[in-house]
């Protein structure tokens, strides 16, 4: 198989290229110390970072998702025992306002211990 | 070349950030969770309170359970009112009635004819309470619509008339 002649001059080229910028000098300590801040962050309680993997500090969010969350449960369980709390206290008012007629008509009923 | 940046200083360390977030969406979802509780069970019980505090409160809870119009409200409202003066008579009756028997017990020691007299006194009122109370249910139910009159009359049948056993009760042989 013939060699294309745009390859060999590819390879040549490819051959004669050098990387003449340098690294830094302190670039491993700051790889070092990238990698040891990280694990200091890591270190301790894991379900901070566990939740910030929800983003839910993550940059951009006018309101996070778990203030929502947390908000719309409590308003839903706020809402839930109150309209229960309200049908417990009117039917036990429905029924004071039952014994209090009955108690209004029947003498025996309004004499305390008869 | 610049050197990355490192988010080491300037702001709060992750967990007390999250902590305090944290704390404070808690308390947020707590204060909506009671505001939500409170506005529902306020405007939830708002009638009832209204009815409640009414001073002829047993009166409103008969119209509206007995769904009386105004004419029969009216009607039923100025029986109620000449009824309660004659129950009063009644509960006074009953007393001297109950004192004048428990004052007979305490001073015989078998069922002489003062007891007797005493027991048949506390009948004869119990007997006359319980008539005019009877009619006084009638004649309420006599200004009420055909149902509402049979669910008023199944009420007291219940609540006064046979606040004891039922007449189906199973006795023992």
């Amino acid at each position: 198989m013939k060699e294309d002649p745009s390859d060999s001059e590819l390879r040549e080229k490819l051959a004669a290229w050098r990387v003449e910028s340098r690294l830094p000098d302190d670039f491993q300590q700051r790889v070092w110390k990238r990698i040891a801040v990280r694990e200091a962050a890591n270190s301790g309680l894991s379900w901070p970072t566990g939740l910030e993997r929800l983003s839910i500090f993550g940059q951009g969010f006018p309101l996070p998702r778990l203030a929502l969350a947390a908000i719309g449960i409590g308003l839903l369980i706020g809402t839930t025992t109150g309209v229960v709390e309200a049908s417990r206290w009117n039917s036990v008012t429905w029924n004071r306002l039952e014994a209090k007629y009955v108690q209004s008509i029947d003498p025996y009923q309004r004499i305390p211990g008869s | 070349m610049s050197s990355p940046s490192i988010p080491i200083s300037g702001s709060p360390d992750p967990k007390t950030r999250f902590l305090f977030l944290a704390v404070a969406i808690l308390l947020a979802a707590i204060t909506v969770g009671f505001g939500a509780f409170w506005l529902c069970t306020f405007f939830g019980t708002a009638d009832l309170r209204a009815v409640s505090s009414d001073r002829d409160a047993e009166l409103v809870w008969l119209r509206r359970e007995f769904h009386l119009t105004d004419a029969q409200f009216q009607r039923i409202q100025a029986l109620h009112s000449a009824y309660v003066g004659k129950c009063d008579l009644m509960c006074q009756r009953i007393r001297y009635a109950n004192a004048a028997l428990d004052a007979a017990i305490s001073r015989n020691k078998r069922v002489t004819p003062e007891v007797q007299q005493a027991m048949g006194e506390v009948a004869r009122v119990q007997q006359e309470c319980q008539q005019s109370m009877l009619a006084h249910i009638y004649e309420i139910s006599e200004q009420m619509n055909p149902n509402s009159a049979e669910q008023y009359l199944k009420m007291v049948k219940q609540r006064i008339i046979q606040p004891g056993l039922p007449s189906n009760t199973a006795v023992s042989q």
